[in-house]
């Protein structure tokens, strides 16, 4: 029993994984060998076609701010696997996984993992949650 | 009895199209599984026959133009790259009422604005000054059971999702053979700017009844908050990336940089006494091939004078026409009051250009009623309104001799008839920026030629509606010149654009008259902002450029991208103290020469006047 509900948990990554359609390259955009961790409170949540994008806001140690911008899945992507607009809330503090752009000094992100840090609820952390 | 079981009549197969190809088809993905995910990296060029100005783009290019930009966020893909692009796709008939005839394939993908039409019927091309799209315009033709397809008059686009673009000078041509499930897909891409060959590939659908195609609401995103717009790109010899893609699939380096000399099976040989890179590294290559001398040849023809034979109206939108061949565009908008006309192209050509305007005048007779200013107008229009057209007012969108030349010849045309007072020293007649006629005048232009009225605010709006519409020009400060104006023809959407914004061609700066490029990237973005798509990046507020095809945001979005790269690259130049000479050598512009740099002189002018405007802070 144990084996068959292996069996159908890869199964299940597997069919998660398979490519769904990237509009661009995330392979060209971001550095998909590289994860990096930003703490922030997010400002703006827009769930679309062909991806979504989460604004955080993230203090710099000098006393500003800078808006880092999180691409991920489709909405109806996010949608199957259970985010709405009422998962992730304007001004919740999270801390978010991704993958970094390659463009120099840019703030764009691929997002990878997202956890509110007040209650723990996240995305990112189970199996065929990912962004493709 | 049997025999009365049987048809009647034999059903006939249609006679241009020996095969049904219609229905839902699922895209299968058994190739180019890393194409597809993650994505290309940069500088993976294996298996394509690019050519050296393609290479340097691509190798400066930077992907994430691709979220920056709020007109690529939901670019299409163009059929030089759809069927690698996983969507699933339905094809449906297009059939004449009439006669039941098949007149065409109408093919509808899950990520594309419309629904794709794969003439049958054997209609020729539009006009080459017609609007460019992402589908293009199809026309088919079956071989057998193949049925094949020919598409031009497709936007810029891209052959690999790393930067190796398409030109908007492409041909597709694509083999469809049923072989039931399944419906195979060759498509040749036929790019005489940047690829050196042919570059064929093939895509696998297999029917799929039960699909039904999502809706794609595509809602591009402006991000950048309080930001002014960027294009993310690396200067020659700056992108870290360039052996990544070599290092990772452990390929030769050379192998991985392309081209058609690595897709013969004599380059096996060669390759294997090759080693992929030890390590990533930034590698800073050189560009040598035919490709890379598209100015100097341009620069090198003989002169030939100019000839106008060929002087053709096409209708733009609403009451809006572009008269095209005369030198610069010329834009006219016709109807109930008359004709307004956005410059006049040059005189050479002035007689065909009147023919133009009478052509287009033939063709708002009844039944379509002409749109006028005003409701009381109709008794007006019963005795005036068919004669022959009545040009009102002629706008200039700057000095240039291409866009003022005929202004003269148009006055003393018949067809000349004033707005307003009869007496022609009270009418507007030739209006245009004051900053043109200073210009015209210190230059002694003939009288004849300089605009008579003249505006010096940022905008001026025509004192009543015409052809049921505001007409509004813009300056543009800094653009060409210092006297440029945008005309925008609010109900029909549509903007002439004058020479802020040339479709095929580098823009044509003049610094000695007040223009500078970034003055003229500050005018294209005021372009873009004034511009709205229709879905997806297409359509939508047309801009009708000084020279070229008829344009949308997207199109005037890359040409303003292309500037601000170009920019870019010489400032780093000036930076370093480069002399003009040396900037110059060092071919900044190479790589987008194939596009707008085919006109003799046009680079090293550009080049000089992007150098100038630069190294003198204009």
């Amino acid at each position: 029993m144990k084996s068959l509900t292996v069996a159908c948990a890869l199964a299940a990554a597997t069919l998660w994984t398979v490519p769904l359609d990237a509009h661009h390259s995330f392979g060209g955009t971001y550095d998909v060998s590289k994860t990096i961790t930003i703490k922030g409170k997010m400002v703006q949540v827009t769930l679309r076609a062909p991806h979504s994008f989460l604004y955080v806001e993230v203090p710099d140690p000098d006393g500003t701010t800078k808006q880092w911008v999180i691409e991920g899945a489709t909405a109806a992507q996010f949608a199957r696997q259970g985010i709405d607009k009422d998962a992730f809330k304007i001004g919740d503090p999270v801390e978010v996984v991704v993958n970094p752009s390659r463009s120099p000094n840019s703030t764009h992100g691929r997002l990878i993992q997202i956890t509110r840090t007040t209650d723990g609820k996240s995305w990112g952390s189970k199996a065929g949650e990912t962004v493709n | 009895m049997l025999l009365a079981l049987l048809p009647a009549r034999p059903v006939h197969a249609q006679e241009n199209s020996p095969v049904d190809l219609t229905g839902a088809w699922r895209w299968i993905n058994h190739e180019d599984e890393r194409d597809r995910n993650p994505g290309a990296f940069p500088g993976d060029y294996r298996g394509l026959p690019l050519n050296d100005a393609a290479r340097m783009r691509a190798d400066t290019y930077d992907e994430e133009v691709n979220t920056t930009s709020s007109l690529l966020q939901c670019r299409p893909r163009t059929p030089g790259y759809q069927p690698k692009g996983l969507d699933p796709m339905r094809i449906d008939k297009v059939t004449d009422p009439l006669t039941r005839q098949l007149v065409a394939y109408r093919i509808s993908y899950e990520k594309t604005p419309g629904e794709r039409v794969i003439w049958l019927d054997g209609r020729p091309a539009p006009s080459q000054y017609a609007l460019h799209s992402w589908d293009g315009f199809s026309t088919g033709k079956f071989r057998g059971d193949t049925l094949e397809i020919t598409t031009t008059h497709i936007k810029e686009s891209y052959v690999r999702r790393n930067g190796v673009a398409t030109s908007f000078r492409a041909t597709v041509i694509e083999q469809m053979s049923l072989e039931e499930p399944y419906l195979e897909v060759t498509f040749t891409v036929i790019d005489p700017d940047y690829l050196s060959e042919p570059f064929v590939r093939s895509a696998t659908y297999m029917r799929a009844p039960t699909l039904q195609l999502p809706p794609y609401p595509c809602q591009p995103e402006e991000y950048q908050t309080g930001e002014k717009y960027r294009v993310p790109h690396y200067l020659p010899g700056e992108n870290p990336y360039l052996t990544e893609s070599a290092f990772k699939y452990k390929v030769p380096q050379e192998g991985s940089r392309g081209g058609a000399e690595t897709l013969y099976p004599e380059w096996r040989a060669k390759g294997a006494t090759l080693r992929p890179p030890a390590a990533e590294s930034t590698i800073k290559p050189t560009y040598t091939d035919d490709s890379t001398h598209i100015a100097e040849r341009a620069d090198a023809q003989p002169k030939r004078a100019l000839t106008y034979d060929k002087v053709e109206p096409v209708h733009v939108n609403g009451n809006v026409y572009l008269i095209a061949g005369a030198g610069g565009n010329i834009v006219i908008s016709a109807g109930g009051d008359g004709v307004v006309m956005i410059d006049s192209g040059v005189a050479a050509a002035s007689d065909k250009v009147l023919a133009a305007v009478r052509q287009v005048n033939q063709t708002l007779r009844p039944p379509e009623p002409p749109e006028t200013a005003s409701p009381f107008g109709n008794q007006w229009l019963v005795e005036h309104a068919f004669n022959d057209p009545m040009i009102r007012l002629i706008i200039n969108t700057s000095s240039n001799a291409d866009h003022v030349g005929g202004n003269a010849n148009i006055r003393k045309s018949p067809l000349f008839r004033l707005l307003g007072y009869r007496d022609p020293t009270l009418s507007l007649q030739v209006l245009a920026h004051a900053n043109v006629q200073s210009r015209m005048v210190e230059a002694k232009a003939p009288d004849a030629l300089v605009p008579t009225d003249t505006y010096l605010s940022d905008r001026y709006t025509l004192y009543r509606f015409f052809n049921n519409q505001a007409l509004q020009l813009f300056h543009m400060p800094k653009a060409v010149t210092d006297g440029d104006s945008i005309v925008w023809f609010r109900r029909s959407d549509v903007i002439a654009a004058g020479d802020v914004y040339n479709s095929d061609v580098y823009p044509p700066i003049d610094v000695d008259k007040g223009g500078s490029i970034n003055g003229e990237i500050d005018a294209l973005n005021k372009l873009i902002d004034m511009s709205v798509t229709e879905f997806m990046a297409q359509g939508g507020t047309l801009v009708v450029p000084g020279r070229g095809w008829i344009s949308d945001a997207a199109d005037v979005g890359y040409y303003r991208d292309m500037l601000m790269v170009i920019r870019d690259r010489i400032q780093a130049m000036v930076d370093k103290g480069m002399t003009l000479a040396q900037v110059k050598a060092a071919k900044p512009t190479m790589d987008f020469d194939p596009e707008y740099g085919r006109e003799p002189g046009v680079t090293s002018r550009f080049v000089e006047a992007v150098y100038r405007s630069l190294k003198e802070k204009k």
